[in-house]
């Protein structure tokens, strides 16, 4: 019974951590190849070009 | 054994997983990142400095401002391959709950598909493009690049772990339609680079798209097998 609880937590706390790295992901790449504030523009300008996002 | 893995359990499960999902990452993440960046300033990054001066009409920048410029794109590319990594070792620890286990050999594999995914998918209809292209709506380019890469990560994902003809058919609509319906060349066509320069480009970033996948693929891969293989 105590394992049954325990690896059923287990597998919650699994999905949730999935869905954390998930979103973390998912902002990094749209700050760098979607983000149109100027400074970032530019900083991130070739690598747009490169890994073949729209950039301008 | 078992029991001294539950007993050194913290106290937070959430951290339990995400600890080496993070770790995992990032590590990899930081490889590709690097791979990536290095490949970019020997092959590609002297294609793109020579259209821009088709582009403007002007000299080259100085070698101070070039240095800044490397240096930002090295770590660009380090926080952009982060972000592709947090998903792909997420998708891996997804897939880990089957019970199927992940090495470098089989992340190698990940890692091709993670490339067909993000860089050939949506090069298929919008590729690399050197400045001086033809420009075309920005927003419009960003949303078709969004459905294509969903698309093409739905499509893999099913060819991959699908079990059913059925399946496997709709794997390829799914892949092929958006292209079919996607955006398509303007009528008045007015790049300034020589189409040797953009086609060098095109392909060169390609190239480096796949080196630099193969290594977040199979460096995930073999640190994600250590991080299962200790109890968390």
């Amino acid at each position: 019974m105590t394992t049954l609880v325990q690896s059923q937590s287990r597998d919650a706390s699994g999905t949730r951590a999935i869905f954390m790295a998930l979103t973390f992901g998912l902002a990094l790449i749209a700050s760098v190849g979607f983000a149109s504030a100027g400074a970032i523009h530019d900083a991130a300008h070739d690598v747009r070009h490169a890994t073949g996002f729209p950039c301008h | 054994m078992q029991h001294t893995m539950y007993a050194t359990r913290p106290a937070f499960p959430a951290t339990n997983m995400l600890r080496p999902i993070l770790t995992t990452a990032l590590l990899a993440g930081a490889a590709a990142g690097a791979t990536a960046g290095l490949l970019h300033l020997v092959f590609v990054q002297d294609i793109l400095l020579s259209a821009e001066t088709f582009e403007t009409g002007s000299e080259q920048a100085t070698s101070a401002v070039l240095t800044v410029r490397n240096a930002l794109t090295i770590m660009i590319m380090v926080m952009l391959y982060c972000g592709y990594g947090l998903i792909l070792v997420a998708l891996m620890a997804f897939y880990g709950q089957t019970g199927d286990r992940i090495d470098a050999r089989r992340g190698l594999l990940w890692g091709v598909a993670g490339f067909a995914v993000v860089i050939l998918a949506p090069a298929f209809s919008l590729p690399a493009q050197l400045p001086g292209a033809t420009e075309t709506d920005l927003a419009t380019r960003q949303i078709w690049w969004m459905i294509f890469v969903v698309s093409a990560a739905l499509g893999i994902w099913l060819l991959a772990f699908g079990k059913t003809p059925g399946q496997w058919a709709a794997a390829v609509l799914v892949l092929v339609v958006p292209h079919l319906l996607g955006p398509q060349l303007p009528d008045i066509l007015t790049g300034s680079a020589p189409m040797e320069l953009a086609a060098l480009f095109t392909a060169r970033s390609l190239g480096v798209g796949l080196l630099t996948w193969l290594v977040l693929g199979s460096v995930a891969g073999a640190i994600w097998r250590r991080e299962q293989a200790e109890p968390a």
